[in-house]
């Protein structure tokens, strides 16, 4: 048994588990998906502990009870690791697939994690009547029409159900909206001239008349994120006649500190007002 | 080698888990039912069981319970055998007793692992 190990195609994570904890045994189950990896811990056929890359205990558990290909190695060693997971296989494994069916569930309602939740409601009307669960609430605020369903699990330091729980309630009650409004568009010089500053990002009329059109942004749009391979930003946005409408122009010396060349593709969407803190700042924490 | 007793009512999975299973060198019993089933334990010695949750007549998991509950067939693994996936599976299957729930499909290296795992020596301690 020490060395039980092999592919995630031939054996699922489920039936591992559950041989471990048939045979009691004690030591490191360590698994890689291909993307990412994982550990978790058995003492006595019990997982009392559980790690990746970006979370631990219960969670971690859970994260990677899901991994479907990739491969897995089982250590017999002692683990000399602090318990954080209490609960028996069974009831571990059940729970997973509680999580697994409630993911397909909220995933058949949101199947784009880069969809931006807007709440249709103000804040103090918006909860009033409705069961959530305390984590749930805490997740509400980052919906902000800014911040897509990514960029909420990562702010709120939450789960995708979690906040997708929390979605689907709002939605379910009619009092939240599911936007896109992600705008695919190619890179172009922006020609700076005697009178024109280059200090800001410029895009086709049409643009601005496709977000204005959209709840959060009716107010007028003065900043986008964009995103590109290297990295998110924000940055101030004027909105121009005679720009082609799947351009976006950017000052050129802004292009080279990016990284970015004339015909590259970034994603942009409508951010916040700018602090007064330097670009990058705003959403470095999210990319 | 060990003698396996397979319980399903199709014969078509009765045929492949008996490959897979004599390709590991053990010797298989089918039953294509929880009575035939009975039987086979009552005049064989059985070490493990491949047991499918979904039979007419009375279930796999109701044979399951029975199973361990008998003192009789201490010390013979079960594992339970479904077609479905979720929390309402995943509840009636380990709820039965079963050491394994395995959910299909099934292939052989899955057949081979826990066969090599329930079967070791430290597992039947």
């Amino acid at each position: 048994m020490s060395n039980l190990r092999g592919a995630l195609d031939s054996i699922s994570l489920t039936d591992v588990a559950q041989l471990l904890h048939v045979n009691r045994k004690t030591g490191m189950l360590q698994v890689n998906s291909g993307k990412v990896s994982g550990v978790l811990y058995f003492s006595s056929g019990e997982v009392i502990h559980a790690e990746t890359v970006s979370s631990r205990g219960e969670s971690a558990a859970f994260e990677i009870l899901e991994w479907v290909s990739g491969r897995f190695e089982f250590l017999s060693t002692q683990v000399s690791v602090p318990a954080s997971i209490r609960r028996t296989v069974p009831d571990l494994l059940m729970d997973s697939a509680r999580i697994h069916d409630s993911r397909k569930r909220l995933n058949s309602i949101f199947p784009r994690l880069a969809a931006v939740p807007w709440p249709t409601l103000p804040a103090p009307q918006l909860l009033e009547g409705l069961k959530l669960f305390v984590e749930e609430r805490r997740i509400v605020p980052y919906f902000d029409g800014y911040l897509d369903f990514q960029d909420v699990m990562a702010a709120s330091g939450q789960n995708d159900v979690a906040v997708l729980q929390a979605a689907s309630i709002l939605k379910a009650a009619g009092r939240l909206e599911v936007l896109e409004p992600d705008a695919y568009l190619t890179v172009t010089p922006l020609k700076s001239s005697l009178f024109k500053k280059g200090d800001h990002l410029e895009l086709p009329k049409a643009v601005e008349g496709w977000w204005t059109a959209l709840d959060p942004y009716r107010g007028g749009v003065r900043n986008v994120r964009m995103v590109w391979p290297k990295g998110p930003t924000v940055e101030r946005v004027e909105f121009v006649t005679g720009l082609a409408d799947k351009l976006v122009a950017i000052p050129r010396e802004l292009m080279q500190a990016w990284g970015l060349t004339e015909g590259a593709h970034v994603k942009l969407r409508p951010a916040p007002q700018l602090p007064s803190a330097p670009s990058d700042t705003l959403f470095g924490a999210l990319s | 080698m060990s003698t396996i007793l397979v319980v399903d009512d199709d014969t078509g999975v009765r045929q492949i888990l008996r490959e897979y299973i004599e390709l590991e060198g053990h010797r298989v019993i089918e039953a294509p039912n929880a009575t035939s089933a009975r039987k086979a334990l009552a005049q064989e010695t059985v070490d493990l069981i491949f047991l499918d949750v979904m039979m007419p007549g009375e279930s796999g998991t109701s044979l399951c319970h029975c199973i361990k509950d008998d003192p009789e067939c201490q010390g013979i693994k079960v594992i339970l055998i479904t077609g479905f996936e979720g929390e309402r599976a995943w509840s009636q299957g380990l709820r039965s007793g079963a050491d394994i729930f395995l959910i299909k499909p099934v292939n052989r290296q899955r057949i081979k692992v826990l066969l090599e795992e329930l079967l070791s020596p430290e597992s039947r301690r």
